[in-house]
């Protein structure tokens, strides 16, 4: 997933649209080390040292990884589920949307 | 392997004992107790995902070998193999069949029986029939709605039919959990099958011990009438990987790609 999400934040960048993670490792050290091995480039919460089991990940019953959600201009839900690619297509229609005749 | 050697060697002395003193009138060895026969399964079982650990690691480097060579990539195992140990396990179960330290080792066949579909019907034959009541029986409870992959349609029809009748709320909640799955994914929210479903599996996770369970129950229903398609989504209040304190609306008036990672 790491080129795929980088590629689409630098493709994305002057748009409305942000890539915002929840981060689910127990140690941010290894978030922090993909982080630079990758040269990832988005914002992530630490969901916390209890990680896939951490309050953010509860709260949004969240129990297979990676999951995305897809959240248009008002927070409201789009699309949820394990596929990047779908996810990306919706995210990327929504922001056409938003920006047209702009 | 350390645990291993430790549960092996207090027989080795006393069968070193026993030879050197010669004992007139040789009674055979006490047999070993569930617990010792348990930890003896689990350091081997140990052992074994310790050698596939090695493996895995040799594999990928071998494989890593042959892709700069551009040859062709040798297959890895993807998941440790129990299967050599369900006959230890079977052993045991019969050795102490009919009491609550069968349950253990047949519980152990199921949830290790690596794809050894005979071991496990006649594991789950047993459960269901023997010890349908038995509290240890809801640690079956995530892979109840998956018994007819497990096991032949026909089998797993009759083993539901048990595990439904069991007078444990547990067992049976999970039960109900993989009746009303497919209801609570997919049905119309506004349908009868959907609200007989929200109403039965709540009254379940009311019953229910199992916080596992419970969870289970509120998380489906949650992912269902809080995220799904057209609701809008709770606010994250956290503290980024800086330990920075945001909140996921200040990113409110962008489309927000929100990806649940972890580097594993």
């Amino acid at each position: 997933m790491y080129p795929h999400e980088r590629s689409l934040v630098e493709e994305m960048k002057d748009k409305p649209f942000a890539l915002i993670g929840v981060n689910s490792d127990k140690e941010i050290a290894r978030a922090k080390k993909a982080i630079a091995d990758n040269n990832l480039n988005w914002r992530s919460f630490h969901a916390g040292p209890k990680a896939t089991r951490g309050p953010i990940p509860t709260a949004w019953a969240v129990k297979g990884w990676p999951t995305v959600v897809v959240l248009d201009a008002e927070m409201k839900i789009h699309y949820r589920g394990h596929d990047g690619e779908e996810a990306t297509k919706v995210a990327k229609d929504l922001v056409a949307k938003m920006t047209a005749g702009k | 392997m350390q645990k291993l050697v430790l549960w092996v060697s207090p027989w080795l002395i006393a069968t070193v004992l026993v030879a050197q003193q010669g004992s007139p009138d040789p009674t055979p060895a006490k047999p070993a107790t569930a617990a010792e026969r348990m930890t003896a399964l689990e350091a081997a079982q140990q052992k074994i995902v310790a050698d596939w650990r090695q493996a895995s690691k040799e594999a990928a480097a071998k494989a890593a070998e042959a892709k700069a060579d551009g040859k062709p990539v040798p297959a890895m195992a993807m998941r440790p193999d129990f299967a050599p140990l369900l006959e230890q396990a079977n052993a045991a179960a019969t050795a102490f069949a009919g009491t609550d330290d069968a349950v253990k080792f047949l519980l152990f066949i199921v949830q290790n029986g690596s794809g050894k579909r005979e071991a496990i019907t006649a594991a789950l034959d047993t459960l269901t029939e023997k010890h349908v009541d038995n509290a240890a029986l809801s640690e079956l409870g995530q892979m109840i709605p998956f018994l007819s992959r497990m096991v032949a349609a026909d089998k797993a029809e009759t083993f539901l039919a048990r595990l439904a009748k069991s007078s444990n709320p547990d067992v049976r909640g999970w039960v109900l959990m993989a009746q009303h799955k497919a209801a609570i994914e997919t049905g119309e929210r506004e349908s009868d099958a959907y609200k007989t479903a929200k109403m039965e599996l709540l009254k379940a996770a009311e019953l229910a011990s199992d916080a596992g369970l419970k969870a289970e129950i509120t998380g489906a229903i949650d992912l269902r009438e809080k995220f799904g398609a057209g609701n809008v989504a709770p606010d994250i209040e956290g503290e980024d990987l800086d330990g920075v304190a945001f909140k996921l609306s200040d990113y409110k008036g962008k489309v927000i790609f929100l990806d649940f990672w972890g580097d594993w």
